[in-house]
């Protein structure tokens, strides 16, 4: 056994601007241990919960993370109307599925660009961006916002997509989608993608299974778990199945994103397909009695959002696991026995979301 | 060809012309459906105060006492959640414009006046004169 050393890395990544720390034990250039810590950015997001009336909260919470932040304003709407037993329209379901489907494009395709990044492949970075800056483009003219949709709100939607836009959405998706298979083929064939990826960080079916991972990172080990076929939202009335892979390493992580940003076009498809005319919202009367836990699937994996209610305008608890958090452990399993070198591309194959996570 | 995949997708969008514009000289054309900054119609308001209790990050500040009456609102607060616009009365004072609000040397409030009404006058009517 060599001279032990340690490294400290973060909370400034090479790559991802999150503020994530990590004790590096070193053996020579292999890691032996690594100890994370966060809570620079904590933010008490949720005591504020406890000042705020439940339905401007949803401002808030879809303020926790920049990139799933349509799918956080989801989670909450969808616990608040899980409290108060609301029927949410049809139309606006699957308007909610539609916009949650777009932030998950847009999320894969910021991963796959940032984890290009971290491998020093610039040009690809720059042109899985070049595609995404179009989608956000799309989201602008379909939400108003190009990170923050503000389109969810308890009891349904705020905005609605014409139909005339709607078929507008439909062929700039087609083109995006085109854009989007070269990107992913070159991920998929590349070598130079290949030696940097493949056998890097694995976690075996089981251990990610008993470390809790979610999302992707469970996929790509080869748990069939997706949040989505619980079918919230029109998910239950789409037609779709997990995107898995075996390999457990990152290379396989790499594939379920780049696999689920096309899947994630074919259900925009659907959606588009079997929407309904009807209302996009519903009045809300009363207040929040009870309790509820929201479990859905964002592009990182699966978020939960606990809302408990006491008969008054404000929440008396409301609690959120993000995907990170459950993820950390299962990157502390893979980080152990690599190459020093390597651990930034590991820590991005997880997409870690550390301002998420301590809200 | 696991050698030249990138080497194809490089020059294809070398042919192509650029993704990126020369921005202040080429301009993104407009989105109508952009939250750009929140502006006002002065004489419409009728200085209910809802908007002002709607904001959740209390931006906008309205003295209905003074003479004349004053509207303030910080665009460094606003979040441009559209709060305010759909808590309007009137549903037409308060909107929200497509265009991004213009960089500014110093921070400040923008301001709006309205002459207060007469007590049992009709319709409150003067200039709207944003300072």
């Amino acid at each position: 056994m060599g001279k032990q050393t340690i490294i400290p890395f973060g909370p400034q990544h090479p790559v991802l601007p999150e503020p994530i720390h990590l004790d590096l034990v070193l053996e020579d250039e292999k890691v032996v241990q690594a100890i994370p810590s966060v809570g620079f950015i904590h933010r008490g997001l949720e005591r504020l919960a406890e000042k705020r009336e439940f339905a401007e909260m949803v401002y808030v919470g879809e303020r926790i993370c920049g990139i799933c932040s349509f799918i956080h304003s989801h989670a909450f709407c969808h616990a608040i109307e899980g409290v108060m037993k609301i029927e949410v329209p049809e139309r606006a379901q699957y308007l909610r599925v539609i916009w949650g489907e777009m932030s998950r494009i847009h999320s894969h395709l910021l991963w796959l660009g940032l984890m290009a990044d971290s491998f020093g492949f610039e040009n690809l970075f720059m042109n899985s961006w070049r595609i995404r800056e179009r989608l956000l483009d799309l989201i602008e003219a379909t939400a108003g916002g190009r990170v923050i949709f503000g389109s969810c709100k308890v009891g349904g939607v705020r905005r609605d997509i014409q139909a005339d836009s709607m078929t507008d959405v439909f062929k700039e998706l087609r083109e995006i989608e085109e854009m989007s298979r070269e990107i992913t083929s070159v991920f998929e064939k590349d070598s130079s993608v290949k030696q940097r990826t493949v056998g890097v960080g694995v976690i075996s079916k089981e251990d990610a299974y008993q470390l809790g991972a979610v999302g992707p990172v469970l996929r790509a080990s080869g748990n069939a778990i997706d949040m989505r076929q619980l079918g919230y939202g029109a998910y239950g009335n789409l037609q779709f199945a997990p995107i898995v892979e075996t390999g457990g390493d990152c290379y396989a992580r790499t594939m379920v994103r780049c696999r689920e940003t096309h899947q994630s076009f074919g259900l925009i498809r659907q959606a588009i397909e079997k929407i309904t005319s009807g209302p996009i919202e519903v009045k809300i009367t009363g207040m929040p009695t009870g309790e509820f836990f929201a479990r859905l699937e964002q592009p990182r994996g699966e978020v939960l959002h606990y809302v408990k209610g006491n008969g008054t305008k404000f929440l008396e608890r409301y609690r959120v696991r993000t995907p990170t958090f459950a993820n950390v452990p299962p990157l502390v399993h893979m980080l152990a026995g690599c190459q020093l070198a390597d651990v930034p591309v590991i820590v991005l194959s997880i997409d870690p979301c550390i301002s998420c996570t301590e809200r | 060809m696991p050698y030249f995949e990138m080497s194809l997708l490089a020059i294809k969008s070398a042919l192509k012309k650029a993704a990126t514009r020369l921005y202040p000289f080429v301009v993104r054309p407009d989105i109508p459906k952009t939250r750009g900054r929140i502006d006002m119609h002065i004489d419409f308001c009728t200085f209910c105060t809802l908007c002002a209790r709607k904001c959740p990050t209390n931006a906008i500040e309205i003295d209905r006492k003074s003479s004349p009456r004053v509207f303030k609102l910080d665009r460094f607060r606003c979040i441009l959640c559209g709060a305010c616009v759909e808590a309007c009365l009137t549903k037409k004072s308060i909107y929200i414009d497509n265009h991004y609000a213009p960089p500014v040397l110093k921070r400040e409030v923008i301001i709006w006046t309205q002459a207060t009404p007469p007590p049992k006058a009709a319709a409150p009517v003067t200039s709207a004169k944003p300072v």
